[in-house]
């Protein structure tokens, strides 16, 4: 779809880092884990369209939210929208999460901005009675995006930051792996963090969850078209090969990426 | 106002419209068939095709500049013999012209390639010969040296029956030179311009920012360079040219024809706005009308032939 939105809202949660609320005037359809290609300008610098997975989504408002880190001058541009303004929206874009028929838990595990797509899988499993188990990592508590909503459809949540003594010589997945050690988990997402993510697809093989990952990169149209998005992705036979982040993702099986 | 036929004619080729995607932006997609009917468009440009099948270059491969984008892409390929079991009969579907890119590390490459396209002339209209693309790894583009060119040119054509469009590259001394060269070795159309090379570095980690260091520059910011090319090659060589590099709207693909682009390719706009070919479409419908003017290429060249009268 390739629509204009609206602003309904947007908030600085901490200095360099926004939510940002639109509403789409058409049904969006869009699935947690997937994204748009979002356009706040009409002019040539910035030129092109960002990508912005969905953080939450509310269909019956017609509106959904992104939450996004200040990087270049696209994103700068994006903080001086007010409530009322239009953005180019494409989108839904990409594969999106899968929770596994039957589940009855899953966990988050998320670094920084990687929190993003988080909160959106997070709601839906537990609006269909999944329990959420919540991993978050950053560098310092404030960092810690979105915890607060996390926390509200999560069984448990927890967090290590840089900034605490423990995080010398312990990773967030190290908590992850505690307590897989005595609940079966069905389906564990990561993202935001390549040594989380490695942690995930080793943890994978010892807890015998499905572990999914969503890749970020930057993209030019979104679509598939420009072939700009790469990851390096093993496949069935091992060799490794390049995958598009766009179309044969955002999400992969952990076990498949080369990060 | 005058009807306006958009018909154009690009020596033994004929298109609907003036206006086609620039090879390797666009894609046959369920997403962007869901955005329009790809029908409406003047030919359908697909990505280069190789021999045998090819990765392109390590991320990253895009880095956005001021007005432009840098892409070191680096032709990945599935290879011919895919490219003709399943993506050929899903371009074959769309109710128009299809253009295939061809690319190669040869000469030999891209002659094999041609020939292995020739049974399939039903489908495929004409080939594109990626001669000019930045971001091989095997030495020179061919577009930049005399010699090569003619030679894959000439093999090209002793290959296929097919209309022939030589790609040629802005990363030269006097493309005008380059343009007659592919023409003499039967080129029957001239596209302009590939990409110019350029690079970005990363003042943080102080290193290029690119996987391949060097890449291809379009969009906006290329469009004067453009411009100026197909002025300049239009003046000299006598058959069609195809234009692109930087075309954003109606008014900049007008001012490709003025200069003497007999009709014209979008890559990079496309990405801002999916719609933006059909506007162009119907813009330069508007202003054929709104001029006086019955057919697209009653403004060609313009921009000279009434200077010098």
């Amino acid at each position: 779809m390739w629509i204009k939105g609206r602003v309904t809202d947007q908030s600085s949660i901490v200095p360099g880092y926004y939510r940002l609320r639109l509403r789409v005037p058409v049904a969006f359809g869009a699935r947690p884990g997937q994204f748009a290609m979002i356009r706040a300008w009409d002019t040539y610098d910035p030129l092109l369209p960002r990508p912005f997975s969905f953080h939450r989504l509310l269909p019956e408002k017609g509106e959904f939210e992104i939450l996004y880190k200040v990087r270049g001058r696209g994103t700068e541009l994006m903080t001086r929208l007010s409530t009322g303004d239009e953005v180019y929206i494409r989108g839904p874009l990409g594969n999106g999460f899968e929770i596994p028929h039957g589940a009855e838990r899953i966990a988050v595990v998320a670094r920084g901005i990687g929190i993003a797509p988080m909160l959106a899988l997070a709601e839906e499993a537990a609006k269909g009675g999944v329990e959420v188990q919540s991993f978050l990592s950053a560098k310092t508590r404030e960092l810690l995006l979105a915890h607060a909503e996390l926390e509200k459809v999560s069984a448990e949540t927890f967090v290590l930051t840089d900034d605490m003594p423990e995080a010398k010589d312990r990773l967030v997945t190290d908590m992850l792996a505690e307590v897989a050690a005595h609940k079966k988990f069905d389906a564990v997402y990561v993202c935001g963090s390549r040594r989380l993510t490695r942690a995930v697809a080793s943890l994978e093989m010892e807890y015998g969850f499905r572990g999914y990952v969503a890749m970020e990169s930057h993209m030019a149209c979104g679509t598939g078209a420009c072939k700009g998005c790469i990851c390096k992705v093993r496949g069935e036979d091992g060799e490794e090969a390049y995958k598009y982040v766009c179309k044969d993702g955002p999400v992969f099986p952990v076990r498949r990426v080369v990060v | 106002m005058p009807d306006v036929d958009l018909t154009v004619q690009l020596g033994p080729l004929t298109l609907k419209n003036p206006v086609m995607p620039a090879s390797g932006t666009f894609e046959y997609s369920e997403e962007q068939r869901e955005l329009f009917d790809l029908a409406r468009l003047g030919a359908m440009v697909a990505k280069s095709v190789t021999l045998k099948r090819r990765p392109g270059n390590p991320a990253p491969r895009l880095h956005e500049v001021t007005a432009g984008l840098l892409n070191a892409v680096g032709i990945p390929s599935e290879g011919i013999h895919h490219f003709i079991e399943v993506t050929l009969p899903a371009l074959a579907q769309i109710d128009t012209t299809l253009i295939v890119s061809i690319a190669g590390d040869s000469v030999e490459e891209f002659a094999t390639v041609a020939r292995m396209l020739d049974p399939y002339r039903g489908q495929v209209s004409a080939l594109e010969l990626n001669l000019s693309c930045p971001n091989l790894t095997h030495g020179v583009p061919f577009a930049t040296d005399e010699k090569l060119m003619r030679a894959t040119v000439e093999a090209v054509r002793e290959s296929t029956t097919l209309p022939i469009i030589a790609k040629l590259s802005p990363n030269v001394t006097d493309i005008v030179k380059m343009a007659g060269i592919a023409r003499e070795a039967g080129a029957d159309i001239i596209s302009m311009i590939n990409t110019l090379i350029g690079m970005a570095i990363d003042v943080e980690t102080r290193r290029p920012v690119l996987g391949n260091v060097v890449g291809g520059l379009s969009g906006p910011a290329i469009k004067p360079v453009a411009l100026r090319m197909i002025w300049e090659t239009s003046q000299s060589v006598d058959i069609p040219i195809i234009g692109m590099g930087g075309i954003s709207n109606a008014r900049d693909a007008i001012e490709f024809m003025l200069a003497g682009a007999s009709a014209v390719a979008v890559g990079v706009a496309s990405f801002r706005n999916p719609l933006v070919m059909l506007e162009i479409v119907d813009g330069i419908e508007s202003y054929l009308a709104g001029h006086g003017f019955g057919s697209p290429k009653e403004i060609v060249g313009l921009a000279w032939k009434e200077r010098m009268v």
